[in-house]
């Protein structure tokens, strides 16, 4: 990847401003781990099926694998380290309400595709949420607890 | 993870540099939509272009409009604003369908209408829905431009007629001078958001309870998603209430049988059974969607 010309651009990541320089070839996902420090999205699949990847561009979920960063200038980018300050959110505390975790690499990747189907549908029925979790995979299967944390209740002390 | 090819990635503000830039690489070059399928056959390895042309800072590429009998969609429209588009319900309510069953949420918000039918995959949920209404791909290239039937463009499993230079701009899909379209849509799948083993999406025009114009179309388990126009031709004057699902299944392996890819999808007896239930079925609901 050394005789390919570098890009420079802007993006805004969980509300700050960065400047990312990258190879056209890497993804969102390597500038996030690799170039920024940010591990909490995962490597899964790479090929848009799973979802431990997922993020929020402007608002809606993206598998960051599947995007080249490169092509991302100007966007707003959130990942799961975005979503909550020292306190969890609402989504993180439904996760643990329900058990909702069991070998946790799934784990960001859902917290944000939950998040993204909260920003539309505040409680969502069951329907709606697994309609909507078709894009992240719990290789441990655990999806009925999954389920359950998404259609929780909004908690007013915690919702954003 | 294995290396990505290395390329250089261009992303050019108009139609026309972009396909200045194509004309200046030739089949070294390839355009970037949404990304959702090319994006993972980069990393994958299984496509390596030396020159990367992105349409995302490319203007005028975004609009999804109705006018002129025709429904634009330009290359820039994601698949979720087609699933989202209201007003897209009136004449467009298979396509709205099929949209709103690609891939996942994740996807079909970058994965775009026109990147779709460029892949050509034949378990497309899109391609499948527009070749049941009359679609003309809009290729640019720089000095001329041309307009291909959907039915012709795709030529084989993710092959095209595209060729090296040119670009898809648009899809404009007809909109019906007649009313009183039903549709079905159904497809067979192992888990969901697996690719499709097959798919049936239906339209059907009814008049005084007969049935006066019909597309059914087989995607899926076939080499390229096609119309069955033997099934379309039984199913015209057909009494509804009589029930349009009692169709001859030997219309429906007719129109498939030599394009059937048992070794990409399911054994072939399987497939011989389960189409003419999965289009009968699909003609039902659109049948029924009549009736009641």
């Amino acid at each position: 990847m050394t005789d390919v010309a570098l890009h420079s651009l802007e993006m805004t990541v969980n509300g700050e401003q960065q400047n990312v320089i990258c190879s056209p070839g890497e993804t969102l996902l390597d500038v996030l781990r690799d170039r920024l420090g940010l591990t909490g999205a995962k490597f899964g699949c790479g090929i848009g099926y799973c979802g431990a990847c997922t993020v929020l561009i402007d608002g809606e979920v993206a598998h960051a694998c599947c995007l080249l960063a490169a092509t991302l200038s100007a966007r707003n980018i959130t990942t799961v380290e975005g979503l909550a300050g020292d306190e969890l959110n609402e989504v993180q505390e439904s996760f643990l309400d329900c058990g909702a975790v069991q070998c946790g690499y799934c784990t960001p990747g859902f917290v944000v595709s939950i998040r993204g189907l909260r920003n539309s549908v505040p409680e969502p029925t069951e329907v709606q949420a697994r309609a909507f979790l078709n894009g992240n995979i719990c290789r441990c299967t655990g999806f009925a607890a999954i389920v359950r944390a998404a259609c929780a209740p909004i908690n007013p002390e915690l919702a954003e | 993870m294995p290396a990505v090819h290395p390329f250089t990635l261009e992303r050019p503000r108009s139609a026309e540099a972009v396909v200045q830039l194509l004309a200046e690489h030739g089949d070294e070059a390839r355009v970037l939509a949404g990304g959702q399928s090319l994006t993972p056959l980069l990393t994958l390895g299984f496509s390596s272009p030396e020159v990367l042309v992105s349409l995302d800072q490319c203007s005028g590429l975004d609009t999804l409009e109705q006018a002129n009998g025709q429904l634009h969609i330009g290359a820039m429209v994601t698949t979720a604003r087609l699933e989202h588009a209201a007003e897209l319900r009136v004449h467009f309510a298979l396509l709205v369908e099929a949209a709103s069953q690609v891939g996942s949420p994740h996807v079909r918000n970058f994965g775009t209408v026109v990147g779709n039918v460029c892949h050509a995959d034949p378990r497309s949920d899109v391609i499948v829905a527009l070749l049941c209404h009359d679609t003309v791909i809009q290729l640019k290239a720089t000095g001329v431009d041309r307009r291909i039937a959907l039915e012709d463009f795709i030529d084989g499993p993710n092959s095209t007629k595209i060729e090296p230079g040119e670009m898809a701009v648009a899809v404009d899909v007809a909109v019906e001078a007649n009313a009183g379209w039903t549709f079905g849509y159904r497809k067979v799948v192992k888990r969901a958001g697996d690719p499709a083993m097959a798919i049936c999406a239906v339209r059907l025009r009814c008049e005084n309870n007969y049935i006066n114009d019909a597309r059914v179309v087989v995607g899926g388990a076939v080499s390229l998603a096609r119309r069955l126009t033997a099934l379309e031709s039984s199913l015209t004057g057909v009494h509804f209430a009589a029930g349009a699902e009692t169709t001859l299944a030997a219309d429906v392996l007719a129109g498939v049988e030599s394009h059937l890819m048992p070794e990409r999808t399911a054994p072939i007896e399987y497939l011989h059974t389960m189409l003419p239930r999965l289009v009968a079925a699909t003609v039902g609901d659109a049948a029924g969607k009549v009736a009641s």
